[in-house]
């Protein structure tokens, strides 16, 4: 049994567990006297020490104990919630978030937050007046039991919750674990509770039978409750660093979801074995019609796996509720975090995508959208200004909206900053919506002063690139005086997409369906006049890109030739090709590094004859004609 | 004592480790990607995964084929134990799988070769013919490979 597997699943449940208490910290600022809250943040020190103990993160421990015993004198009613309180927990929480990731975290840092705890800790009590800070262990008539614990090794192959089951033993008392010396592989438990030997079993029941498990009583073991560190000798050695950069990426996946892939399994065998008798029988009606039905179960094979992908935008904004907290403190900004559609469900790369993004969206509300109260009073708003995170699933798309009810876009102040800067002629005249694009290039940004948390040269562009990375849209509309809207359109699945397959001369390529607006014919002949490299459409002069010409293929033998024509944002531009093959729903497949700078192709799909047709990226295809 | 894969380019015998070949792929088509440097063949669909195609020829100086000459694609795996990269590379044909005892390789003269000696490890003398052992993990540059490591981390659907 590696000690390490057991580091990274306990890393894992610890950030759950942290996430968790961010939540709970949350509603407990709301409403400091629910006991509810506060009783389950203890449980999470609780766990956190626990478990924290048994992989070596003794800074962990010090810190969950120094929390626990301060919010066990809040469930005692000794001490009351206060705003200091929970800034402070706030603070362990990230700094256990450090640990957990890095060993040689700051010590002066360390200590200074043990320090914290512990005058908030001693400020607490003295306004509650109150006896003692170092909580008094109830009466030692509780009994002592010594468990001696061995994991057996299909434990974690089982992926049995070890922790939680621990947690289980902790729930009946005091607890306390270490690594016997010299032998990793087992652990002492020292348990003083008042429960009987009978609990002590039941709470260990789910791992039994896989573990050697000895419970002895003991009659004088004392623990001492004072001694802040409870340190188990765990070897340090192991390569933590190594243990902790492995990130396995789990997915939370609805057991219905899963039913029916165990259904379809079901039916692909028996299909199987149909098609399997028939061809021996040489029934080709039933060798058909299995055929058919395996095609059909491979669409909802296709569809399930891509199902199972999926995943709610709930853990994402839990952490986002997080931000707006600080962020509003740090900014003096009182502000309503609205959501709507946390239960949208998108692929999980792509919320993983588009985390950093929103949350820069979200900043930027907060920090240039929002005024402060005072303002937002002589403007005749209420003090509180609301940011709204809107998502909603229409077709194949994911639409996420980030408004604000803050000053909104000032058009002019835009403008002029772009024509500073030298972005923008001073003559042009530009639409609204051409003014908000200004705010996506590089190196834009408009905050007169630089703060702390947006601004920092890392802007609006990036957002814009790394949306578009995942095949998004983004866009921005804004009403001076009433607020902002950022809106994101973005593809539910990344894996599959819809597109329209095309030749020039021997290449196939695939354009995405969603980027096309019209196909047309043209003749060699006409189109060798057009000088300007611009063909007219629909009453407009359109550039276009000839393929063969761009890749230095030979000539098309066709006398007719194809133009496609995109439209992307509202931009159109035309590709023409030799011949359009027809729609395929491809799977794209990356393309690896080699070709990172080829920047008009997103990808390759493996077509149904094993060949390979180029996915463009419509919009990077359209910069060669510029060009060119 | 190790056993090699034998391989002609041009009118070389070229010695490569089988520990590092995956797979030769005869008859294979390669789809061409425009706007590549000469010395990428193109793209092949390898079990699934997407994998570049360097051309041994242009890597070694050698004429293009004709399009209508045959060659085929060896799909090698080299790297570390944690840091598997899997790439393919052409050769004209495939000629024969030999065992090679380390003491019959010997060193290669630097001059007289008209491609990148870095490449060569050694040479030995087989039936009169020479045959050059080849560090296939120096003929693919670091820009060759630092593409590659990533398909299998992109790829989890």
């Amino acid at each position: 049994m590696d000690l390490s597997q057991f580091r990274q699943k306990y890393v894992e449940d610890a950030t759950e567990l942290l996430d968790n208490l961010d939540n709970a910290l949350l509603s407990l600022e709301k409403d400091k006297q629910n006991q509810e809250y506060s009783e389950q943040i203890f449980r999470i020190m609780h766990t956190l020490k626990g478990s924290g103990a048994m992989y070596g993160f003794d800074k962990i421990v010090e810190l969950t104990h120094q929390l626990e015993s301060l919010y066990n004198l809040i469930r005692d009613n000794k001490v009351s919630v206060s705003d200091e309180i929970i800034q402070v927990t706030f603070f362990v929480a990230d700094h256990i978030r450090d640990l957990l990731q890095n060993d040689n975290v700051d010590e002066v840092k360390h200590l200074k937050i043990l320090e914290k705890i512990n005058f908030v800790a001693k400020k607490a009590e003295i306004e509650k007046t109150v006896e003692k800070i170092v909580f008094k262990e109830t009466e030692i008539k509780n009994r002592t039991w010594k468990i001696v614990f061995k994991p057996d090794e299909s434990i974690f192959e089982r992926n049995i919750n070890i922790v939680e089951t621990l947690h289980c033993l902790f729930l009946l008392g005091k607890c306390e674990i270490s690594v016997q010396e010299n032998e990793e592989k087992v652990w002492n438990i020292i348990l003083q509770t008042e429960k009987t030997q009978v609990d002590i079993e039941d709470a260990l029941f789910f791992i039994s039978n896989l573990c050697e498990i000895e419970i002895l009583k003991e009659e004088i073991i004392e623990i001492d409750t004072n001694q802040e560190n409870v340190s188990p000798n765990i070897p340090t050695s192991q390569g933590k660093n190594e243990v902790l950069k492995y990130s396995t990426s789990r997915i939370m996946v609805d057991s219905t979801k899963l039913d029916t892939l165990l259904y379809l399994v079901s039916e692909l065998v028996t299909t199987k074995s149909e098609l399997l008798l028939s061809v021996e029988k040489r029934n080709y009606i039933k060798i058909a019609e299995a055929t058919e039905k395996i095609d059909n179960l491979s669409k909802l094979f296709r569809d399930n796996a891509l199902n199972i992908r999926l995943i709610s935008l709930r853990d994402m904004l839990n952490r986002f509720q997080r931000l707006v907290h600080d962020l509003s403190h740090q900014l003096n900004k009182q502000i309503d975090f609205e959501i709507n559609g946390e239960d949208t469900e998108l692929d999980k790369n792509i919320v993983d995508a588009i985390a950093e993004p929103i949350m820069h969206l979200i900043r930027n509300s907060i920090d240039h959208g929002i005024e402060t109260p005072e303002e937002r009073i002589k403007a005749g708003k209420k003090p509180t200004g609301i940011v709204k995170f809107f998502a909603y699933k229409s077709g194949s798309f994911v639409f996420i909206q980030i408004s604000d009810d803050g000053h909104g876009i000032n058009k002019q102040k835009i403008r002029q900053k772009a024509i500073e800067k030298g972005f923008l002629n001073a003559e042009k005249q530009l639409s609204d919506k051409e003014i908000y694009d200004l705010i996506f290039i590089p190196g834009f940004s408009t905050a007169e002063s630089i703060t702390q948390v947006s601004g920092r040269g890392v802007g609006m562009d990036i957002v814009k690139h790394k949306i578009q990375d995942i095949r998004g849209e983004i866009s921005i509309d804004s009403e001076e005086g009433l607020g902002t809207y950022f809106t994101l359109k973005l593809q539910q699945t990344i894996s599959i997409i819809d597109t329209m397959l095309i030749r020039s001369h021997n290449s196939i390529f695939a354009i995405p369906v969603e980027d096309i607006e019209n196909c047309e014919l043209i003749s060699k002949h006409e189109l060798l006049q057009k000088h300007n490299k611009q063909i007219s459409y629909q009453n407009e002069l359109i550039p276009y890109l000839h393929l063969n010409e761009e890749f230095q293929f030979p000539e098309s033998q066709n006398e007719k030739l194809r133009i496609i024509v995109i439209n992307k944002q509202e931009k159109r531009f035309a590709i023409i090709s030799d011949e359009i093959i027809g729609e395929y729903q491809a799977v794209v497949k990356p393309l690896s590094k080699t070709f990172s700078e080829i920047e008009f192709l997103s990808g390759a799909c493996i077509l149904g004859d094993r060949n390979i047709a180029l996915l463009f990226d419509t919009e990077k295809l359209k910069n060669l004609i510029s060009h060119s | 004592m190790d056993t090699y894969l034998i391989f002609i380019l041009g009118n070389e015998h070229f010695a490569v480790s089988v520990s590092k070949v995956l797979e030769v792929l005869q008859r294979q088509k390669v789809t061409p990607v425009p706007k590549t440097p000469p010395h990428i063949q193109g793209i092949i669909n390898f079990r699934g995964d997407i994998l570049p195609v360097i051309d041994t020829r242009s890597k070694f100086n050698l004429p293009k084929l004709n399009s209508d000459e045959k060659f085929l694609v060896i799909v090698f795996e080299i790297g570390s134990k944690e840091q598997k990269i899997i790439i393919a590379a052409t050769a004209d044909s495939v000629k024969d799988v030999l065992e090679i005892k380390d003491s019959d390789v010997k060193p290669v003269p630097e001059l007289g070769l008209n491609y990148n000696s870095k490449f060569i490890s050694g040479a030995i003398n087989k039936d009169d013919k020479f045959i050059l052992m080849l560090d296939i993990e120096k003929v693919f540059t670091n820009s060759d490979l630092s593409n590659i490591n990533e398909i299998h981390l992109t790829e989890n659907l």
